[in-house]
């Protein structure tokens, strides 16, 4: 097989960084393998496949000391918007890719471009729109599309333009376990039938090593091995997991939530939720688990009071949630978001983290006792709690994805919150980071904190909760000990959570 | 694609992909917080009689601040997505183009022979947005809205004095934290 | 059937801008009556209803509500009828306020029925046709495409900062924790962009100088010959009005 792409970086380096983001890189890519490519935090996974399509240093500026090669080619002699002659490219979030309002124009885009003539446009967005089977939503707008959908429509704006080469950053990250799977079997089709050079980030459900053929595992910048799958599940394989060390001490008389038949409907009769019966005793780690557009959000929403039930009722603490007691309330509780990036808006991560506790002080908060060297003090221990001690004048823009989610983990725990919800608060984030994430909730667990979380990674609910409720077509379906999750596989495939039988 | 060139000290184009998308997706941040800080004005006793503080403030910040980070045409390019989107919700958009554009190309001279990094470069820059924007908006409201000649004088005056300084600091600071965040070269 | 949409995008901007600007030249109630009558009929005969105008008319008449008083309260114009103190009501607040209540209904509802009407696609094309380079041109579908996604992004911003206690209950809160949502937003904004940018790079976005679409639009002889009688009919009222 003759390689497609020779990299042979010795720096890469960014502005204003200390360390070079990729150093001494020298591997060949063989026309029609299939790559996955793992590693920790900052490894360079993403700036690898950057590299290899020359948006850096063209459109990342950095300085690049070494040679990328592409079909021969010399990368950065050809201009970035040429490269879509050898590659095609997807990221994490399909809805910042897509640039058009209508499913059909947004497949034609890449096309278009190509200035290739109306019929044969038509003809490659026929025959993708086949093979993905996505021709039922064509005229459909784009924000209207569900993330699984979204995430096809990308791929099929790429392969219409024919290229041999592939990459993908993490491109399920936000999706469920079984349009994940749906993906990646286009993948593995397209490798297997049409030979495309496939490399992808691997998230970290790990289930793009089903087609891949070898594995890269990246280090600080470095590669750190390249090895065949089946070697590389041997090495890598058993890693420790994280095990639940104590039994939960969950008060079963005291409900921190509690939904009696609470239901809502959004404008336009859209279904959000049917009436839900659904109780969290306090000091309980319970994982809420469904599809995406299954009602989980929704069932937040009405806990969170953001929406209102249309019908039944929610109580927090003991107390039916109004419109007059909600804020004080939402006092006791943490929320972690999915995108940590929608409440981060101070200068430095040591203002983010405060912000809050200033928040709650101004509010007549039960923390309003805090002086100045106390505040101080709790600041310190939260920044040393989520790891992010001595980042504290840094801007939290210049932090990664996961060191931002723990950030917002932090400016929730500062507060010393009774309960915490989190919305898929690892979605987005590859294993090591998730782990981090997910351990420091385990600790506040262990310290009698409730945790409510939403997760599409059943892995997750099974190795961190105690319990784990399923929802299917916006109702509760399924409830049990997370411990026993194995016993409930055929109920999992039922409810279309797995395919096959894996997490 | 980088395809810059300089007018006085500094460039004040910049016409890469980035910048040009980039200026369409803030040109809608602006128009949202038009909305926000109009519904603001509207339940406050000054905003009922149409004077629009506090919109008026945030218009010059971003204004300002898309110029100073997208250059041009990304600068005139947002300035003139809010002034087309406001179509949805006021019949002053007529006037909105004349203002957004001469407000932003001002902000662009400024830029060129200032670095931005004094707070007398931002209240020079910021003197302009407010004093020219609100000059063709008071054209507005007399030749759209039929307002009499003298109300329209008294609430351009009073517009003036209260955004300029206010969307100084704001722009001011912004920038700034902008530049911290490494988001902004 | 006369269908907004598939009218060509050139001769819906000729129209809107033939409301828009006769609007401004003209201080004839009448002839600007008669617009607004034919921007109405013509959103009758072509959507069969006036929902699309339902939000923007409150507005209008809320602001127009506005400009009444103004003119009732600061007008000078017309005969004194009557006087109070500093308060001095004139005749003539009637007749300015109800030409700048026809002149708001006509320069809106023009704008909003062409901006509604028109897919953006079909707008870039025209466009490209005045020989703007596509790179610029096809902004305005991206500007349609981003307009929900960033809605959408704001609202989970103020759905976040709600929940995590950050009140915006009264007007004062509400001022003071705008940079709490507007910031985020502002963030968001440009990691989307960057993204978007790169992704359309890599799709040949400016790898030629021009590019193919899907579907072409086409100004049929007919529209032609009424865009000219339009700029006819706006020369004829410039004409009369500074005569």
């Amino acid at each position: 097989m003759k390689p497609i792409i020779q990299l042979d970086i010795k720096t890469l380096i960014f502005p204003d960084a200390c360390e070079p983001a990729l150093k001494n890189i020298k591997l060949n890519i063989n026309e029609g393998e299939y790559i996955a490519i793992t590693g920790g935090a900052a490894s360079g996974k993403s700036v690898l496949l950057h590299a290899i399509t020359s948006a850096a240093p063209k459109f990342y500026p950095c300085v690049l000391n070494g040679t990328v090669t592409v079909a021969n080619q010399d990368v950065s002699s050809i201009p970035l918007c040429q490269m879509a002659d050898y590659l095609g490219y997807m990221m994490q979030e399909p809805q910042n890719q897509m640039v058009n309002r209508r499913v059909a124009d947004e497949l034609a885009f890449g096309v278009a471009n190509l200035n290739l003539s109306q019929d044969e446009i038509e003809r490659r967005v026929n025959a993708v729109m086949d093979f993905l089977g996505i021709r039922v939503f064509s005229d459909r707008m784009t924000d209207a599309l569900s993330g699984g959908q979204a995430q096809k429509v990308v791929l099929g704006s790429i392969l219409a333009m024919k290229t041999p080469i592939l990459l993908l950053d993490q491109p399920t990250a936000e999706l469920d376990p079984k349009t994940s799977s749906e993906l990646y079997r286009h993948l593995g089709q397209l490798n297997r039938e049409k030979k495309i050079t496939t490399l992808v980030v691997m998230d970290k459900s790990g289930a793009v090593l089903k087609d891949a053929h070898r594995v890269l595992v990246m280090e600080a910048g470095m590669v750190k091995d390249f090895l065949p799958v089946d070697e590389y599940q041997k090495k890598y394989g058993n890693e420790k997991k994280y095990h639940r060390p104590l039994p939960f001490m969950v008060d079963e008389s005291t409900d921190v939530i509690k939904l009696s038949g609470a239901s809502h409907c959004y404008k336009g009769g859209i279904t959000g939720c049917q009436p839900l019966d659904f109780s969290l005793k306090k000091g309980d780690f319970t994982a809420v688990i469904g599809q995406n557009g299954s009602g989980k959000s929704t069932m937040l929403k009405l806990i969170e009071g953001l929406v209102k039930p249309s019908t039944g009722s929610v109580e927090l603490f003991g107390t039916a949630v109004t419109k007059k007691n909600v804020g004080q309330l939402r006092r006791r509780i943490g929320f972690l978001f999915q995108n940590p990036d929608d409440q981060i808006f101070c200068s430095s991560v040591k203002d983010e983290i405060s912000y809050v506790l200033k928040n709650k002080n101004g509010g007549k908060d039960r923390n309003k006792h805090l002086n100045q060297q106390e505040q101080e003090q709790k600041i310190q221990e939260t920044l040393a709690l989520i790891g992010l001690a001595g980042l504290e004048d840094i801007h939290p823009q210049r932090l990664s994805r996961g060191q931002r989610q723990l950030l917002a983990l932090g400016s929730v725990v500062i507060s010393d919150p009774e309960l915490i919800i989190a919305d898929e608060p690892t979605s987005g984030l590859n294993a090591p980071q998730s782990q981090l994430v997910m351990e420091k909730l385990a600790r506040l667990s262990r310290q009698g904190v409730t945790i409510l979380l939403v997760t599409h990674d059943l892995t997750e609910a099974r190795d961190f909760a105690n319990r784990i409720v399923v929802m299917h077509n916006h109702q509760l379906a399924l409830e049990f000990a997370a411990a026993k999750m194995d016993d409930y596989k055929k109920d999992l495939v039922r409810l279309e959570l797995i395919e096959g039988g894996d997490y | 694609m980088q395809n810059e060139q300089a007018i006085g000290k500094r460039s004040i184009f910049k016409t890469d992909t980035k910048s040009l998308i980039g200026a369409v997706v803030m040109g809608i941040v602006f128009v949202i917080a038009c909305q926000i800080t109009g519904q603001i004005d509207n339940m406050l006793p000054w905003g009922k009689m149409g004077m629009y503080l506090i919109n008026g403030t945030v218009w010059a910040f971003f204004t300002g601040i898309l110029t100073l980070v997208y250059k041009q045409p990304g600068g005139l390019i947002a300035a003139e997505v809010e002034a087309l989107i406001s179509v949805m919700y006021t019949p002053l958009w007529v006037a909105f183009i004349f203002a957004n554009a001469i407000a932003s190309i001002w902000v662009s001279l400024v830029a060129a022979k200032y670095d931005m990094s004094k707070w007398s470069h931002h209240i020079i820059a910021q003197a302009g947005v407010c004093i020219l924007g609100n000059i063709i908006v008071s054209v507005g409201l007399v030749l759209i809205l039929g307002l009499p000649v003298n109300v329209a004088i008294v609430e351009g005056l009073i517009l003036i004095a209260v955004t300029w300084p206010l969307a100084t600091i704001a722009t001011k600071k912004v920038y700034d934290a902008l530049l911290k965040s490494g988001m902004v070269k | 059937m006369f269908v907004l949409k598939k009218l060509d995008p050139r001769l819906k901007l000729t129209w809107c801008l033939f409301l828009v600007f006769t609007a401004l030249v003209s201080r004839s109630v009448i002839l600007n009556g008669v617009l607004l009558g034919l921007i109405l009929i013509s959103e009758l005969l072509s959507e069969k209803s006036l929902k699309s105008f339902k939000m923007l008319s409150i507005l209008l008449l809320i602001l127009s509500t506005q400009v009444l008083i103004i003119n009732l309260i600061f007008g000078r114009e017309g005969d004194l009828l009557y006087s109070w103190g500093m308060l001095q009501i004139y005749s003539g607040f009637v007749a300015t306020a109800m030409l700048a209540f026809l002149r708001i209904g006509i320069i809106s509802l023009s704008a909003y029925q062409f901006g509604v009407h028109t897919d953006p696609m079909d707008m870039a094309q025209m466009l490209i046709y005045w020989h703007i380079p596509y790179r610029y041109a096809m902004l305005v579908p991206m500007v349609a495409r981003f307009f929900p996604v960033m809605i959408g992004e704001y609202q989970s911003i103020c759905d976040s900062q709600s929940a995590r206690g950050v009140s915006c209950d009264t007007v004062v809160e509400k001022i003071r924790n705008l940079p709490a949502s507007i910031l985020p937003l502002m963030y968001r904004a440009m990691r989307i962009s960057n993204d978007a940018a790169l992704s359309v790079e890599l799709r040949g976005y400016g790898r030629h100088p021009s590019r193919n679409f899907q579907k072409k639009i086409n100004l049929r002889p007919l529209e032609g010959m009424t865009i000219v009688c339009l700029i006819i009919g706006f020369g004829g009222v410039l004409v009369k009005t500074i005569l």
